[in-house]
Formats: structure tokens, C-alpha cells, sequence
């Protein structure tokens, strides 16, 4: 009687326990908030003597914190809220420095034909182009390329490397 | 005395299932082994109307392995040792080139035995048309090639090309040619498409050419140049410096120009290469991308796919320029496109329900109706030269070349690497080349498949390589 | 609960102890004779490879025509449904007595059946047994021809020559290669002499199995169908059967994939 009375409830304590698990958050918390640097508007000389000038690459990745790159699912091209807060970044900086024009580069991972993928990276290139615009930055400044798959930064064969090709960069035009 | 008789049937009962188990298992093999397979059965078609014919009827059936045709390549003689700019050393050790190049072709395409020059004795010039039927039979060999050289005054050179069958003692078939001296090789593959089309019936394609990218330096940094070369490899020549990347050659069906992808200003557009002159013209004439260049069978049309806004369609412009038709105009990728040898549909591929397919079309863009519906992917789909099959890049886990019918039934994969794409096909429509990929090194190479998908092999080039184009026959 | 019997043996009676005891003790035999069986051989042989002509029809009469119309061997007289007088009885004794030639073919045919003539009652036919019927020759004037006439083979004999010409052909039969090439079939005709030689060339009579794919190969089909029939001539084969094989009007030539 007793141990049926302890097999009873270490089963239904169980079950319990089971129904009490955590489930994931169905949206992950927003990305950090980005500290834009504090200097304001007019001045375009550089904040220190020591750091890039305006108009350069590692100026415009200083600035937005490294968020130059944009990211994609396989075979998509649609902006996410990830994209959504690093083009947002980028709109801030050319808004900043007016002058500056820059190359929207579109990739494909390599798991892809090439034609294909040529196509798709222009896709891509496209798709963070219209965002920009959209939120302000005159389309004369951005110009697209795609470069296919010709272009990976990770070189291994495995999903994790290909979700590194698949990007749009911008990058400054000198 | 019931329950005695019982229980005797009880007893006995086992006794007796044992005495007929044991016969059984003793010719349980019989019963149990597979009918032998193998045994001819003939059908004698002896209908009451053949019957009154009167003569025998029989069927011969042939269930051998698929075995190989047996040739003897003797090598080629000359009338007289003359020197030749051909061959340092004159035309008899140009005959024996010559032959070495026929061996080779033969070899490489799976259907041949070839016995080349090195290990058969030289047969003397008077020899060529009336061979010793009695030595050749001795060494086993079913089919005899053999030819001649001969120095003409003007330089250039004749050659003659003979297929002789020793079991029947019979000339199958001859014929010659007069060729440059720098062009020798084409008279050897012009000899290997006599013997190739006559022992198997198909066309020819051994003296055609390759357009292809070749591919140097590390994976994130690549060099890619436009190379040409031989079917067989020989004539290698790099036409661009690798400065910019290049990207999918396609011969002219004259074999005079070249359409490629450049990035020589920085972006993707395509371009019109003069072999002979070596100087290049853009396309289209627009600030788009512009990708996938293609020549339609007569060489008066061009192909390509423009990219505006990120919608990519296919266009049509004459070769000789002017205003440029759009073909298609839905919404989404749609890039390729290759001609039906008739000139009248185009075949595409297309995301525009949800993933890449195959599409086909007329030539000016009506009727776009969707070929590929077996699951997985279509990509770079091409019509073969013969027209009977469109050969493509099936997508499904790995990236396999597969053929199907123009009306997209009857799909047949024919390799199984982990990235094989952008099938090319042999001018006589039975060869298949394509370029794999090797996972991780990115490193890629040039293969070939035969239509059966037999014979995979690969092709030796200088370097890697990738995006091969296959020319026609060259007249 | 339900109460178990219980299995001690003590419950049994004396006889189905004794029933048990046997059942057991023939049980135990039963397994020690399957158990010391002689070893069987290893290997069932296989029978051999055996060829298996199916003759889909048996006639009781061959329906050939008369390919030698006219032959001097001896045929047997006919019976008359209804004997004649007496006195023609006598020669016609004589004749069927010697009418067994010797050189009656291996299979004995079954009397012919008229075909048209059933409805009326068989005439005393006529005996073609010669003067020198002993060497099997009748007695007809218009050919010297002795062999059996192809009416008279029997279907068993012309499946056994028909195997023999298979075996020989076989070896030189390669079908070409190539997409569908395997759905081809060509049919060839062709005269032999006496000597197994060919007579001419072989003739293609049809071809089947072509679609677009494998058209090119079709002629090549055609084409290695005639080189192994003359590579397999001269063909080794009985000369008395002569008029069955004289004539081939049907070689068809395919290719098995299913092995």
C-alpha cells in the first residue's frame, strides 16, 4: 500500500514537473542597442588624431560597429530585424556624412549554380539598396554588385560557413 | 481402448512428420533454390503463317556484359620520310603521332579497346590498302585502322584514314584529307570521328573545341581566366590575363568569337570576344548586370539575363547589335535559357514558383510553361545538340547532372558527386561535360559522362577549371 | 484464484504415465534420427545449363509445303479405309511388308491426316517404294533428291538443328551499344548449301524496336545482325535434315539486359 501510494506520486510529481518546462521565447530579445558615437553633426574631422579618416572603410565599420554586413537564409533575400538594425545603423552614418557614396555587395554561399547565384547576390544587394532608400538615403549614393558566389569569407563546406556567404556588405566607394 | 488407439496416433503421428521431414529437408535444396537463371529459352515463332513460309525461325540472343570494341591502330605510314613543320623528326614519325592521338580518342570514350602503334608492327605503305590480312587475324584483332601520310609540295599534308574488318577481311569505310601543317591534329580527330561514327553510329565530335574558365589561387581570392583548348585537351591557349574575373565562355557556332562574363570594369557584364583579333565589345549597352550569355544555333542571336532592381529576365539582341527583346517578365529569377537545335523553343530556369525549375518557351517568349516537376531542383538547363534530351543540374541534397525528355518525363541522373553542374553537351549529343567541385578546398575540375552514364571520367587541363562550353563540329 | 492442477506426477494415473513415458522416449528418437542424418552434399548440383525449346505448336502433319516437291525417298503406301478385292490384296501385302525403309527418320511421325480429303474414305495410295528402296530411295522421275523431305521432319528435330544454329551464331553476336539501344531487334533471311556455306547474303527482313534515340544504331544492328551469321558460316550440321535448314526466314537478332 504504501510503496503504491510513493509509485503514484513520483509519477504524477513527474508529470508535473514535465508540463512545467520552460519554452523558448518565440521572439528573441532585440539586438543590443547601438551607441552611436556622441559627437554630433558638422564637424568632419576625425574625433581623434589617431583614428580612420571619414571616407574610409574601417571609418564606416568603426562607425556602425561592424555591422556593414548583412546576413541571409538560403535561397532568401528579404531584410530581417537583425538587417533591419544594421542598415539602420548604416542609414544614421550616411545621413551623418552626406558625401559619402558607397557599394552594396551581394554573395551567395557556394551551394548554388553560378549563374544563380549571380542573380541572387544582385537580389540581395537590391533588397538592402530599397531598405536604405526607404528610409531616406538618395539612391544615387548606393550602387549594387553581385559577386555570385565568387566571393566567400568562409572557406569551409558546412552550414555555419555558408551562413557567413551569404551576405550583402557595404562598403565605402573611395 | 479408444483412448490406446489415440494415444497411439499421438505417438505415431510424430514418427511418421519426422520421416517425411527428413525426406523433405534431404531435397529441401531443390525445392528451395532459385531457378537457375541463364538458361536460353527460344521462342520458335512458328505461327501457322510462318509455319507455311516454310524455313526455320530462331531468335539469337545477345546476353553478354557490354564489352568493348577491339581496334588495331597501326600507325600511319608515309610514302616518303619528308620533313614536315608538323614534326621535328618527318612524316613518318608524324604518322605514328598521328596515330597515338586517334589511340587516345578512342580510349577516352569507353566503347573502344584501342590497341595503339607502340605495341603493333608498322605496316609499309603499300601495306595501307591491302593489309596482311593473316598477321593481324593472328594477333586477335577485330577491327584495323590504318592510314597514310603524305607531304605535298605546297606543304601541307594528306591524310587518308582506312577501317578495315579482319574477321570479314572487308574495308568498312576510308576516306582522307588535306590539311596545314599546324592543323594535324584535326586530321587525326577528323580519322578517330570516321572510325567513332561508322563502329558506333552515332556523329561525330572529336575535332571540336572547349571553351572553359581556368581556375587558380585560394578559394576566397580565385584567378579565373578564359582558356580554349582541343577535345582531347592539346592547343591549350589562355586568352585573358586573369586580372578580372571571367566567368561562363560560350563558343560562337562559327568558333570565331566568344560570349563571357567579365568583371573587367568592376562589374558583371557580358562581352563579345574576336578570337582572331583578340579585342572585346560589350553586349548590351546598360548600366544593369548583365549574366548568362548564350548563341542561339545559327549564331545570329544572343542571350543574356539583365538584372534590373533585382528582378533578373532573359532578353534577346541580334549578334550584330541593335535593340534588345525582353523574353520573359515575371516576377523573380529567371536566367539561362538555352535553344532547341531547331531554333524553336528556348529552355530557362526560373524561381518563379517558390524554387528554381525548368522552364520551357518559344523563341520570342510566348507559351512559358513549367517542364520539371519531380522534386528537388532544376538549374543551367541545356538542349542537346540531337535535340532528343535537355541535360541539367538536378539539386536534390547534392548537385548531380541529370538528362530528361524535352516534354520533362523520363528523368535519369548519370553522376553522383557532391557539386557536379553546368552540363555541356558533346557536339553529337552523347557526351555530357560538366565541372565538380570538391567539398571544403573548393578546388574544381572538368568531367565527362557519357549519355548512357557510362565512362565517367575526368579531363586533364593545365590547372582547375570550371564552366566548360563544348563547340560544334568544326568543318 | 483459480486453483492450478497440480504438476507433480503423482496426480497421473499408471497409464498416462506410462503414455507420457513413450511419447517422450519416441519424441527423443524422432530428434536424434533428424539430428544423425547423413550429411547431405554441400552443394545440390545445379542442373546444367539446359536449352529449352518451346515448339508453341505440335501438329500431328507438319503444314510445310513441299520444299523438295519432289523426293525418290521412300515413302510408305497408304492404307484404303476399305480394302479392295482379294485378289489386288496380295501385291499390296507385298509392298507394305517391304514398305519400312531404313532410312525412316529417328522420330516416327504420326500417320497423316488428309486434310481436305477426311469427308471421303482413303483410297489405297499409291507405293513410291522403288526398285532400290534398300538404299531409301523411292521411285520418283523427277528428282534425285534422297534426303527426308521437309514434310517429313519432325517439329523435335527441327528444334534440335535450330539450337545448333543458335550455338553457332551466338559468339559472333554483339548488339551496339547506345541510348535504347537494347530495344532493337532485326529479323534476317538466309539461304544455306549444302556444305553449311552461305548462299549470298544475308537478307533484313525487318527491324523493330527503333525509336528517336536509338535510330543511328539501327543500321549498325542490322549490319553486326549479317556479320555474325557470316562469321558463324560455314555451319556444322546434319546433312540428311538438309531441307529443314536450307532455308532460315526468320533470325531475329535482339539483345537481354535482364541478367
Amino acid at each position: 500500500m504504501n510503496t503504491r501510494l510513493a509509485t503514484i506520486a513520483l509519477l504524477s510529481g513527474t508529470i508535473a514537473l514535465a508540463g512545467c518546462a520552460k519554452k523558448a521565447p518565440e521572439q528573441l530579445p532585440p539586438a543590443p542597442e547601438e551607441s552611436i558615437p556622441d559627437n554630433p553633426t558638422t564637424t568632419t574631422a576625425p574625433v581623434t588624431n589617431s583614428g580612420p579618416t571619414v571616407g574610409t572603410q574601417a571609418h564606416f565599420e568603426g562607425a556602425v560597429n561592424g555591422q556593414n554586413v548583412i546576413y541571409f537564409d538560403t535561397d532568401r533575400f528579404n531584410i530581417d530585424s537583425a538587417d533591419a538594425a544594421a542598415l539602420q545603423a548604416q542609414v544614421q552614418y550616411l545621413s551623418q556624412y552626406r558625401a559619402i557614396s558607397i557599394t552594396i555587395e551581394g554573395h551567395a554561399d557556394e551551394r548554388g549554380t553560378r549563374e544563380y547565384n549571380l542573380a541572387l547576390g544582385e537580389r540581395r544587394a537590391n533588397s538592402a539598396k530599397n531598405y536604405l532608400t526607404s528610409l531616406g538615403v538618395d539612391a544615387n549614393r548606393i550602387r549594387t554588385v553581385s559577386y555570385g558566389k565568387e566571393r566567400p569569407v568562409a572557406l569551409a563546406s558546412n552550414a555555419a560557413a555558408w551562413a557567413q556567404n551569404r551576405r550583402a556588405v557595404s562598403v565605402v566607394i573611395n | 481402448m479408444k483412448q490406446l488407439i489415440f494415444a497411439f496416433a499421438l505417438f505415431a503421428s510424430p514418427l511418421v512428420a519426422g520421416s517425411l521431414a527428413a525426406q523433405t529437408t534431404a531435397q529441401g535444396g531443390d525445392l528451395g533454390a532459385p531457378v537457375v537463371e541463364g538458361g536460353t529459352v527460344e521462342t520458335l515463332g512458328e505461327t501457322d503463317a510462318e509455319a507455311e513460309e516454310g524455313g526455320l525461325s530462331f531468335t539469337v540472343t545477345d546476353e553478354s556484359d557490354w564489352s568493348d570494341i577491339g581496334v588495331a591502330i597501326a600507325g600511319f605510314a608515309a610514302d616518303r620520310d619528308r620533313p614536315t613543320p608538323a614534326n621535328a623528326n618527318g612524316t613518318a614519325a608524324l604518322g605514328r603521332e598521328i596515330s597515338r592521338v586517334i589511340t587516345a580518342n578512342l580510349r577516352n570514350n569507353g566503347i573502344f579497346r584501342p590497341v595503339g602503334p607502340d605495341s603493333l608492327p608498322q605496316p609499309s605503305f603499300t601495306q595501307i590498302t591491302s593489309p596482311s590480312w593473316g598477321s593481324w587475324s593472328g594477333r586477335g584483332v577485330e577491327m584495323l585502322v590504318h592510314g597514310y601520310v603524305s607531304a605535298r609540295a605546297d606543304g601541307r599534308l594528306t591524310v587518308g584514314c582506312y577501317l578495315y574488318d579482319v574477321a570479314l577481311q572487308d574495308e568498312l569505310i576510308r576516306e582522307g584529307w588535306v590539311v596545314p601543317p599546324a592543323d594535324w591534329r584535326r586530321a587525326a580527330h577528323k580519322c578517330s570521328d570516321l572510325i567513332y561514327s561508322r563502329l558506333t553510329g552515332e556523329s561525330p565530335f572529336f575535332d571540336s573545341r572547349i571553351a572553359y574558365i581556368a581556375e587558380t589561387g585560394p578559394k576566397d581570392r580565385r584567378i579565373k581566366r578564359l582558356a580554349i583548348m582541343d577535345s582531347d585537351g592539346a592547343n591549350h591557349r589562355f586568352l585573358t590575363l586573369g586580372s578580372a574575373t571571367a566567368l561562363t565562355p560560350r563558343y560562337s557556332p562559327d568558333y570565331k568569337k566568344l560570349l563571357y562574363l567579365s568583371y573587367v570594369d568592376g562589374n558583371p557584364r557580358i562581352y563579345v570576344y574576336d578570337i582572331g583579333t583578340g579585342r572585346q565589345q560589350l553586349v548590351a549597352e546598360t548600366g544593369n548586370p548583365t549574366f548568362a550569355p548564350r548563341w542561339s544555333p545559327d549564331g545570329r542571336n544572343i542571350l543574356y539575363s539583365m538584372a534590373v532592381g533585382g528582378n533578373t529576365d532573359i532578353y534577346r539582341v541580334s549578334a550584330n547589335g541593335g535593340r534588345s527583346v525582353r523574353l520573359t517578365d515575371a516576377p523573380g529569377i529567371d536566367i539561362g535559357g538555352s535553344y532547341s537545335p531547331d531554333g524553336s523553343k528556348i529552355v530557362f530556369e526560373s524561381d518563379r514558383s517558390g524554387s528554381q525549375q525548368c522552364y520551357v518557351m518559344e523563341a520570342d517568349g510566348t507559351n512559358q510553361r513549367r517542364l520539371t516537376f519531380f522534386g528537388g531542383r532544376c538549374a543551367t538547363p541545356e538542349w542537346s545538340p540531337r535535340g532528343d534530351q535537355i541535360a541539367f543540374t538536378r539539386i536534390a541534397g547534392d548537385f548531380n547532372i541529370a538528362v530528361m525528355n524535352p516534354n520533362g518525363r523520363n528523368l535519369r541522373v548519370l553522376t553522383s558527386g557532391w557539386q557536379d553542374e553546368a552540363p555541356t553537351w558533346a557536339p553529337n549529343g552523347r557526351i555530357i561535360q560538366f565541372f565538380r567541385t570538391t567539398r571544403n578546398t573548393g578546388r574544381s575540375a572538368l568531367w565527362q559522362v557519357d549519355l548512357t552514364g557510362r565512362n565517367e571520367r575526368r579531363l586533364k587541363t593545365p590547372v582547375d577549371a570550371s564552366d566548360p562550353a563544348w563547340g560544334p563540329i568544326l568543318p | 484464484m483459480v486453483e492450478r492442477p497440480a504438476l507433480s506426477l503423482a496426480g497421473l494415473r499408471r497409464e498416462e504415465r506410462f503414455g507420457l513415458a513413450i511419447a517422450f522416449g519416441l519424441h527423443v528418437l524422432l530428434v536424434l534420427v533428424l539430428a544423425l542424418q547423413p550429411a547431405r552434399d554441400a552443394l545440390i548440383e545445379r542442373p546444367e545449363r539446359m536449352t529449352v525449346s518451346l515448339v508453341s505448336d505440335i501438329g500431328l502433319e507438319e503444314m510445310a509445303p513441299a520444299i523438295v516437291p519432289e523426293s525418290r525417298a521412300a515413302i510408305a503406301p497408304e492404307l484404303a479405309d476399305v480394302p479392295l478385292p482379294s485378289v489386288a490384296d496380295t501385291p499390296e501385302q507385298a509392298a507394305t511388308r517391304t514398305a519400312p525403309s531404313p532410312d525412316r527418320p529417328a522420330p516416327r511421325k504420326a500417320p497423316k491426316p488428309q486434310p481436305t480429303a477426311k469427308p471421303e474414305p482413303r483410297q489405297a495410295g499409291g507405293s513410291q517404294v522403288g526398285n532400290n528402296f534398300l538404299e531409301g530411295a523411292g521411285n520418283s522421275r523427277t528428282s534425285d533428291d534422297v534426303r527426308i523431305p521437309a514434310s517429313q521432319i519432325g517439329a523435335s528435330a527441327k528444334a534440335s538443328i535450330i539450337q545448333a544454329i543458335v550455338r553457332q551464331i551466338r559468339p559472333h553476336w554483339t548488339a551496339p551499344s547506345g541510348v535504347d539501344a537494347e530495344l532493337l531487334v532485326t529479323e534476317l533471311a538466309f539461304d544455306l548449301d549444302e556444305n553449311g556455306r552461305l548462299r549470298g547474303r544475308p537478307k533484313v527482313l525487318r527491324q523493330g524496336g527503333i525509336n528517336a534515340s536509338n535510330r543511328p544504331q539501327s543500321g549498325l544492328h542490322a549490319e553486326r545482325a549479317i556479320r555474325a551469321v557470316q562469321l558463324a558460316a560455314p555451319f556444322e550440321l546434319p546433312d540428311e535434315y538438309y531441307n529443314a535448314w536450307k532455308s532460315i526466314k526468320g533470325a531475329r537478332f535482339d539483345r537481354n539486359l535482364s541478367r
